[in-house]
Parts: C-alpha cells; structure tokens; sequence
C-alpha cells in the first residue's frame, strides 16, 4: 500500500510544476511569443513524449517469457485500430482495456 | 441634443449565464467522467487509498499526468525525477496561456483560479465558437463546473475501486491505451520521419539506461535525449 505520504508529495510536486507552467505564459507573455526555441520545442514534443510514455508503462513486460507480451500488442494494436476509425478516443481506451482485461483475467493462466 | 440609440446588448440573467456554462460543460464531463472513473479505479487497484483520487484530482487539475502519478507514487520514483517528468508531459501548457481570455477575468481570485484551471478543454472551449463570447463570470463557472466532473468521477471510481475483487488483474492497461491514443494524436499532426527517428532514438537509450544504469530511469533518460535531439534539429534548421 502506498503511503500518505508519499501519495501527497508525488501529487503536490506535479501540481506546483503544473501551475507552474499554466503561470509562466502571463509573467513571460511578450518573451515566450518571440522565443522561436521554446515554440518549436512546444509542437515537436508531443509525439516523442507520447511515445516515450506508452514505452513507459509497458518496460517492466517480460517478452522472453509466456505469454511474450501478446495480450499487450493485441490490445494496443485494437486500440490503435478502433480510435484511428472511429475517432472516439474512450471507445479505443475502452476497447483495448477491455480486451486486455479479458486476455489475462481468463484465456491465460500462470 | 440628439438621442442617440446605444448598442443593444442581450444581458442574461445569472441563472440564464450559469445554464449557458453548465451547458458547455456537458462534452466535457461525457470526457472526465469515465476518464475520472477510470482514474479513480486504476489508483485504488494500484494500492494507493481511495481518498487520494478525489484530492489528486482537486490538485492537479490535467488528464494524462493523473494517471502517470499513481504509477509514480507506486514506483518510488525519485521526486526531482517526478517533477522534470511533469514539466516535460505538460509542457504544452505554456502555450494555452498565450491565447487565454484572461482579461475576461476580473476578480483577483479568478484570475488565479482561471490559470489553475486551464486545460486543454477550457482552452479549447474559450477559445472558440459560441465559448469564445462567454463572460469572465461564466468562464469561471465553466471551469468550476468542468472541475466537478472531473473530481467526482474520481470519487466515483475510486469507490468502484474498492467494490471490485483484487484477484482481477489488468486495470493498468488503461494508461497505456490512453498513451498509445494520445501518441496517434500527436504522429498525425505533427509526426515527421525526423521526430519519428528521435523518438525511437531516444526509446533505445531510455530501454538502455534502466536495464544497464540505473532503475526507474527510462522516463528522465528518454525525456532528456528527446529534448537533446530537437534541441540539435532546431539550431541546425536555423543555422541553415
């Protein structure tokens, strides 16, 4: 069980960044605007980010051994599949979860 | 003396301005409230207390950041770690500001509240269409409204949380589906074979680092190359 603690000073550090960061465009309006560094920074970030953060949740995943990570690539090329279709981004969070869920929680045992 | 006409303006009533706000705020909460939901279930299968989801969810008022801190607190994520990894994943955020319809805005507490509360679907909302008229005081309810939703989802799940077995495996899975939808996104509107090279660049070496360095290093490793990259591609495309 994770702690008071530790859940309070994991929560108050991203809030302090995140109002942080909502704060900074009004104390450094006119700078930010021209500061052709942090601009591109903005609209080159998402995709390496996003990346990074689905490797993120996945690098404890054992592949050498059963089930080699399969309900894990089904369920995301599902999700993938379904939200490229439908646009719908719970329909294709749902979808996967849902179908992950069932893959581990009944089809395969340990 | 003349008798001049004075442009006619439609002033709402109170009650017809917060309607107009709660109204706004239905697309969102048909997207915070199960997101909430599935926020508040994945803390409390993850073995954080439930209370932590509403309180997380009243602090820190963004989406995907939410979820990445329950799999920190679980981790043991060091906290300098925590806070770089935060400033990278919302880093957008500096952006919204720019174009936020902050003078709207007149009291002092909500202005503060305002910037507090900005996320992406209050600047979405603000900055176009029927939301772009909207008053300092109905910009307010609407982030309050919105604010609502999204911490009583997380109530909501984590209470679900607590009713569901703990022998079912598998609620994690809802952070990478999310991830994985977010970086669709973000390929398609700003993917290049660039940015697609830097990003698997930086994967190798953050892959690298927490099996050979040093563990729970994969995201400020990763983080940090990716920056490095697009700080190279940047001061080459300009130096051209």
């Amino acid at each position: 069980m994770t702690s008071d603690l530790r859940a309070f000073s994991v929560i108050i550090t991203i809030s302090v960044v995140t109002i942080g960061l909502r704060y900074a465009p009004i104390l450094l309006m006119k700078h930010l605007e021209k500061n052709g560094y942090l601009r591109y920074l903005g609209e080159c970030m998402p995709p390496g980010v996003m990346v990074l953060l689905v490797l993120y949740t996945l690098k404890d995943k054992d592949v050498t051994h059963y089930p080699h990570c399969i309900p894990d690539l089904a369920a995301l090329a599902l999700s993938v599949l379904i939200y490229w279709k439908s646009r719908n981004a719970l329909l294709g969070i749902g979808a996967g979860l849902a179908s992950y869920m069932f893959a581990v929680n009944f089809i395969i045992f340990h | 003396m003349s008798v001049e006409s004075k442009p006619f303006v439609v002033v709402l009533p109170k009650s017809g301005q917060l309607y107009q706000s709660f109204r706004l705020s239905i697309p969102v909460a048909m997207a915070y409230v199960p997101l909430g939901i599935a926020f508040g279930v994945f803390l409390v299968t993850s073995g954080v207390p439930w209370y932590w989801a509403p309180l997380s969810a009243l602090m820190i008022f963004a989406g995907s950041i939410e979820f990445l801190a329950v799999s920190m607190m679980v981790s043991g994520m060091a906290l300098p770690q925590v806070a770089l990894t935060a400033l990278i994943v919302n880093f957008r955020h500096v952006f919204y500001g720019l174009s936020f319809p902050y003078p709207r805005l007149r009291t002092v507490a909500q202005r503060v509240y305002g910037v507090f509360a900005l996320t992406d679907e209050t600047y979405a909302i603000t900055s176009a269409g029927e939301g772009a008229k909207l008053n300092g005081f109905q910009i307010t309810a609407l982030q309050l409204i919105s604010h609502v939703w999204w911490v009583g989802g997380a109530l909501l799940g984590a209470l679900t949380g607590l009713a569901i077995p703990s022998s079912i495996k598998g609620f994690g899975f809802a952070l990478t589906s999310m991830f994985v939808i977010l970086a669709v996104d973000a390929v398609r509107t700003q993917g290049t074979v660039q940015l697609i090279g830097a990003a698997v660049l930086a994967s190798a070496a953050a892959f690298a680092s927490e099996k050979w360095l040093y563990r729970e290093s994969f995201l400020f490793v990763g983080l940090l190359v990716y920056l490095a990259i697009l700080t190279v591609l940047y001061f080459r495309r300009k130096g051209k």
